[in-house]
């Protein structure tokens, strides 16, 4: 009975494929400026995103302006899987503190070379993680794309060094720099409705800007508050889930 | 400027954001941070509802920005009532919560309170929304908390738990790419403006298709057989205070996501038919399947769960059939439910809390050392069975009704069958509780359950007797202003 | 090739991955290979998003330095890209959520096998 299920486990994919390959002729054609998705809502985008948001990059434009909600919820979802990762496999101790010897450790790769090229690697990215950040507004990069290049670092030296690293933290406090950095987004859009506008409406800010640079000042506050909850989760997997290895 | 509509979903974020912080003072500021997060939103809401009961539909333009180009949220009366379901169940869920958190280290709590509120969040967030990749987000927030909860009741639950959250991430991407179709056919995310462009594509293909695919994924949310592999295992193995809550709310916000794009993204009747046929005769099936099988479980929580496949069946039956009646029926069965799954669920895990049996063979003499868990468990298993003045009985009046006005006999037929069946198993339930001997074991605690467990039961089974009893009132005020005109 | 094949040849790549994914999930016993076949089913849907927003002869979307009033013809359109960048972080908090439950399951089983754990959990 297995054996004839396993046979045939492919028959519906092939009708499923045969159905999609029907219904996929009707779509409008690829790479025509004609079709729906490229004049009906984009358009705008496109060519009021410096006006309006003081953004030249249009994705960065609708991801921290027009469609922050979204971004909102994004960043939520980060946040969501370290703490589930936490509740799933958070029940270590944290009595089992750093060995101050050189070894025990499973990550140490007990070799001078990948050691010094980390030490000269490690600002640079840091640095560059930031600069994606900031940069988010003129050219591609933004708070998820720094914090995932920060968290990189910081990763790259838990791999090198094993958990001695001052720089380390318990997963508690990880979570919390994560949640701080949901409540400067959250934060950013609540003052807004403190003058009467609406919630991540920008040009509630109270900053001596005006128009499209207070727009802009209003996104790099939210993408900041993304970038801080990124790294901080994406490290807190990291750390929850290589935790149990030290038995 | 009225904020409501926002908060009903940043109340419970920003607590749960608050909550680890809360819980580092211990534990019981964390799970006062979770009850606030939920009567927060459950105080928005009812603003929120009463506003647009008295006329005009609630939207509120995140980031200032009109919709299309942001995003819109919608309060109508429909949403408005899904909106106080939902953070009136998370209420009780929360109160609840407390005996069994008592024992957890501050830092365990303040994870699981604040795991808590973010699946308030998400579930908020998926019935007030009025954009389709916004509901997708608020979706994933959702089943994320949901996943990591449900697999806080131990090693079973784990396997069980990774087998929901591969079937429910599948069911997302099918949602995503059913939205991408229907973007690419349309240009537009957001539903209002959806419904207004969809007539000019008229029939193509590619809406069936993308219909049939946002069909397919939310009824595997939604626990429709035959896809509703994952929820035998999650339900039984789940913790109290997460399934009293997951069982009454999840598989209905789905199925509301479900009914919201049938019915007003495709204003009614101009939706491909073929995706509803399917979905009416797997209903079907889903309403006597499920109630064959429940009969057929020893461990009560697990019959429960099937009853609850049974359940789902009735409510995507009444949106398949989709006239003004069945609409009705469907809908008031989604409040009706919630709340006697509610009970049930809650109930019956005080009692694996307290007396840690799970078996109907076990529940023997349980009317005497739990009288009033048991009272709130017997009107809670009449509702579910449909015996009148109780709630249950009027939803599966009006959905009767509909499947007879249509001429849809098999499904009545089906009704009949399920409620008879469901009579059989929660029958045997009850006589065991009633009419059995005491099994003669060392009495561990013979006292009834503690009162913040006690309470939530008891005015569940409350709101049951009421529903029904004032169920014209119900139907009238709040389920018929939110059926699409 | 004429730019209708083209484009309906793209369209049939993404929904095989899409399928080959789904094939993945349901048919591979090992659980990780679940979980790989899970990442895969999420790319399918993400290629599909991109592939819509291309327009012929136009650029990435950001504006060009000098370009003062941008038209909506020369730049590709953003918001499927936005709208993946979200899905794409969905999709690893997903797979963090899926390893540790991984994780719990291996220190608790000794196995990633299903069949092997649907006799131990007997």
């Amino acid at each position: 009975m297995q054996q004839i299920f396993q046979r045939i486990a492919w028959l519906p994919f092939v009708a499923a494929a045969a159905i999609l390959f029907y219904a996929a002729r009707d779509l409008p054609t690829i790479a025509d400026p004609n079709a729906p998705a490229s004049t009906h809502v984009s358009p705008r985008y496109i060519e009021s995103a410096v006006a309006e948001t003081g953004a030249a990059n249009m994705v960065t434009a609708v991801l921290a302006d027009y469609r922050a909600y979204d971004t909102l919820g994004e960043t939520v979802v980060i946040l969501t899987a370290g703490l589930a990762c936490l509740l799933v496999l958070g029940a270590f101790t944290p009595a089992r503190s750093g060995p101050t010897e050189k070894k025990a450790t499973p990550y140490e790769f007990g070799s001078d070379i990948v050691d010094a090229t980390s030490r000269l690697l490690i600002p640079f990215i840091s640095l560059f993680a930031f600069y994606v950040v900031v940069h988010g507004h003129t050219s591609p990069g933004g708070g998820f794309q720094g914090g995932a290049i920060c968290a990189a670092a910081i990763i790259l030296v838990r791999l090198v060094r094993g958990r001695a690293p001052a720089f380390r933290l318990l997963p508690t406090y990880t979570v919390a720099i994560g949640s701080i950095g949901v409540l400067v987004y959250t934060g950013t859009g609540l003052v807004s409705l403190f003058f009467e506008k609406n919630f991540l409406d920008y040009s509630g800010l109270p900053l001596p800007f005006h128009g499209g640079h207070l727009r802009e000042m209003g996104s790099l506050s939210v993408e900041t508050g993304v970038f801080i909850t990124v790294t901080a989760v994406m490290v807190l997997i990291f750390d929850v889930l290589t935790m149990g290895s030290e038995e | 400027m009225d904020h409501t509509p926002i908060l009903i979903v940043l109340v419970p974020l920003t607590s749960a954001l608050l909550i680890p912080f809360l819980a580092m003072g211990g534990g019981r500021f964390a799970r006062a941070g979770l009850l606030f997060a939920t009567a927060g939103s459950l105080l928005c809401s009812i603003l929120a509802l009463r506003a647009s009961l008295e006329g005009e539909v609630l939207s509120y333009h995140v980031g200032g920005w009109p919709p299309p180009w942001g995003i819109e949220i919608v309060i109508d009366p429909l949403s408005g009532v899904m909106a106080t379901l939902v953070s009136f169940l998370a209420v009780l869920a929360a109160f609840y919560s407390g005996p069994y958190l008592s024992g957890w280290t501050a830092r365990r709590t303040g994870t699981f309170c604040s795991l808590f509120a973010l699946l308030v969040t998400g579930l908020q967030g998926i019935v007030v929304t009025g954009d389709l990749f916004n509901l997708y987000v608020f979706l994933e927030i959702s089943s994320i908390s949901a996943y990591a909860l449900l697999s806080s009741g131990g090693s079973k639950a784990i396997v069980a738990v990774f087998r929901y959250l591969l079937i429910g991430t599948v069911a997302a991407s099918f949602y995503l790419i059913g939205v991408g179709y229907l973007y690419a056919m349309t240009g537009t995310l957001n539903m209002a403006d959806m419904a207004a462009r969809l007539p000019e594509t008229s029939d193509s293909p590619v809406i069936v298709v993308a219909v049939s695919f946002i069909v397919i994924g939310l009824a595997i949310k939604a626990a429709l057989f035959p896809l509703h592999g994952w929820l035998p295992d999650t339900y039984t193995y789940a913790p109290g205070p997460v399934i009293g809550f997951v069982a009454a709310v999840m598989t209905k916000v789905s199925a509301y996501a479900l009914y919201r794009i049938l019915f007003y993204v495709f204003v009614a009747g101009t939706g491909p038919r073929e995706p509803l046929l399917l979905l009416g005769w797997a209903s079907v099936i889903a309403v006597v399947a499920g109630s064959l099988m429940a009969l057929a479980q020893k461990d009560v929580q697990r019959m429960l769960a099937y009853s609850s496949i049974g359940q789902m069946g009735y409510i995507m039956l009444g949106i398949a059939i989709g006239t003004p009646l069945a609409l009705t029926g469907a809908l008031l069965h989604v409040v009706n439910h919630a709340v006697m799954k509610g009970c049930l669920f809650m109930a019956v895990n005080g009692v694996q809390w307290r007396l840690g049996v799970f078996r109907v063979c076990d529940f023997a003499g349980m009317g005497r050392r739990l009288p009033l868990t048991m009272a709130a468990f017997t009107v809670a298993a009449l509702s579910m069975i449909g015996l009148p003045p109780t709630a249950g009985f009027f939803s599966k009046y009006y959905l009767a009704l509909a499947a007879l006005e249509s001429g849809y006999f098999p499904f009545l037929a089906a009704l009949i069958l399920s409620s008879l069946l469901g009579a059989v198993y929660f029958f045997r339930v009850l006589e065991k509780v009633y009419l059995s001997p005491e099994n003669d074991e060392e009495t561990r605690d013979t006292s009834e359950l503690p009162f913040p467990m006690l309470a939530p039961i008891l005015t569940l089974a409350v709101l049951a007797l009421l529903l029904g009893l004032f169920n014209q009132t119900v139907v009238t005020e709040l389920i018929q202003p939110g059926l699409p005109s | 090739m004429e730019a209708e094949t083209l484009s309906f040849v793209n369209y049939c790549l993404a929904a095989s991955l899409f399928l080959i994914g789904l094939y993945g999930i349901l048919a591979r016993p090992h659980l990780v290979r679940k979980l790989m076949a899970m990442n895969i089913l999420q790319v399918a849907v993400i290629v599909f998003f991109i592939i819509l927003g291309y327009k012929s002869d136009a650029t990435p979307p950001i504006v060009r330095h000098g370009d003062e009033t941008p038209i909506a013809r020369n730049y590709i359109n953003p918001l499927p890209h936005t709208l993946m960048l979200t899905a794409i972080v969905v999709s690893v908090s997903t797979t963090g959520v899926a390893l540790a439950l991984l994780i719990r399951i291996h220190r608790r089983f000794g196995t990633l096998d299903e069949s092997e754990l649907m006799e131990k959990l007997k």
